[in-house]
């Protein structure tokens, strides 16, 4: 598999969260083992459709201002970044799905949190765009992820009760990654 | 006479104009559209933004308030299944105990759970204007350490941790979605009066978060 530029699962600091507030926070979001099972399920039904995922995504990103704002500076989109990120983005929904939630994932969890906060954003891509996403966009953007996938998981012939576990799976496992991203926004302590 | 008509006019008026959820009798500390409350330091086209990003629209607001009717007499058994949940996850219910016992305040539970019920209803009247923002506001300081505790007096744990707050958002709109069945409303209807619901809870719940963001991060 050719390698993406700026995809360092593996090799990234540690996560501040412990293994067990994860654990607390999966059973918090109702995430069980009947879950995993159908994320699994969603990574098949979705490997080949990521671009398409990916096509609908940008488009609503491209169709609001001010959330393309953030990949540009002067209100002007930067297309080698967006571009860039587009791949690991790509990347990102198939390790949602297929990744076990252990250290590394906890780890790289915390590699993206701080690519959207000022502490990362940028400087993977080399990109000289606006210096932070906002904390409200980035957990506004779990519901369009997660309503717009659903077309998606249903277009590979299950039946709609295998179609409707992939997507309460693939909920949780966005919200969940989600919050995970806002530990550097928060206070000390606060998270 | 003049002074008895004059009461009945403004009675009239208050109670027609006060929001349904506000014509029950107010639970303790609850100051919806009072000035108790500060105004929210987020604008309300800020606002329209993060509802944009949310895909949640005036189709959501018609769902929300068709919900209304189907849950205004079920806030109760909400309640009762919402605090049933976390009453067997202990680290949701450590947020009520009490600080030097350890304990779960029976009291500030209950506290709590008769405002609860009002924002049930004040959800799904979904009139998302300057009033609402700015509870949104308030229900955010309440679950911080500015104002924890404070509003039932209460000797708890001083803060919500943030993480647990967007969490919830998946198991209320999950137990919630077999009550807006319970009135035959049609398979469709209750599919989305239940994203509605899970939008406007995904929203709060990022309004919520603003005392804990560090500045300018929001």
């Amino acid at each position: 598999m050719e390698k993406i530029k700026g995809y360092t699962y593996g090799q990234v600091g540690a996560s501040p969260v412990s293994l067990a507030d994860l654990d607390l926070l999966k059973k918090t979001v109702l995430f069980s083992s009947d879950d995993e099972k159908h994320l699994k399920l969603a990574g098949e039904v979705l490997k080949d459709q990521t671009n398409e995922v990916l096509d609908l995504w940008y488009g609503f990103v491209g169709g609001n201002e001010h959330l393309v704002h953030y990949f540009g500076k002067g209100g002007k989109p930067d297309m080698e970044y967006l571009a860039a990120v587009r791949i690991r983005f790509g990347q990102w929904i198939m390790d949602l799905c297929n990744k076990p939630y252990d250290q590394d994932w906890l780890n790289y969890q915390h590699e993206i949190a701080l690519r959207h906060h000022s502490t990362k954003k940028n400087k993977t891509d080399n990109a000289s765009a606006v210096p932070i996403i906002h904390y409200r966009y980035m957990v506004a953007f779990i519901f369009p992820i997660t309503a717009t996938i659903k077309g998606f998981l249903s277009k590979k012939g299950h039946d709609t009760e295998t179609v409707e576990k992939m997507y309460a799976a693939w909920f949780k496992a966005v919200t969940l990654t989600v919050i995970l991203w806002t530990y550097p926004y928060i206070n000390k302590n606060e998270f | 006479m003049k002074t008895k008509i004059a009461i009945l006019f403004f009675t009239v008026v208050l109670y027609s104009t006060a929001s349904q959820a506000q014509q029950q009798k107010a639970p303790a500390g609850y100051t919806y559209g009072t000035s108790a409350v500060a105004k929210s330091p987020m604008s309300l086209e800020e606002l329209k933004l993060l509802q944009q990003s949310l895909l949640f629209g005036d189709e959501d607001i018609k769902y929300l308030k068709m919900s209304y009717d189907i849950l205004k007499d079920q806030t109760s058994d909400i309640l009762d299944v919402w605090y049933g949940f976390v009453a067997s996850t202990p680290q949701l219910v450590y947020f009520f105990g009490n600080k030097t016992t350890g304990k779960p305040d029976g009291e500030y539970l209950a506290k709590v759970r008769e405002r609860f019920a009002m924002w049930i209803l004040q959800t799904a009247e979904a009139n998302y204007d300057q009033k609402w923002l700015d509870y949104q506001y308030e229900i955010g300081l309440r679950h911080y350490s500015a104002k924890k505790n404070k509003t039932d007096n209460v000797n708890s744990v001083p803060i919500i941790n943030y993480r647990y707050i967007p969490a919830l958002t998946i198991p209320v709109t999950t137990t919630l979605k077999p009550f807006l069945a319970k009135k035959g409303a049609s398979a469709e209807d209750v599919d989305k009066m239940y994203n509605a619901w899970v939008k406007s809870v995904l929203l709060q719940s990022i309004l919520w978060g603003q005392p804990y963001m560090k500045k300018g991060e929001f």
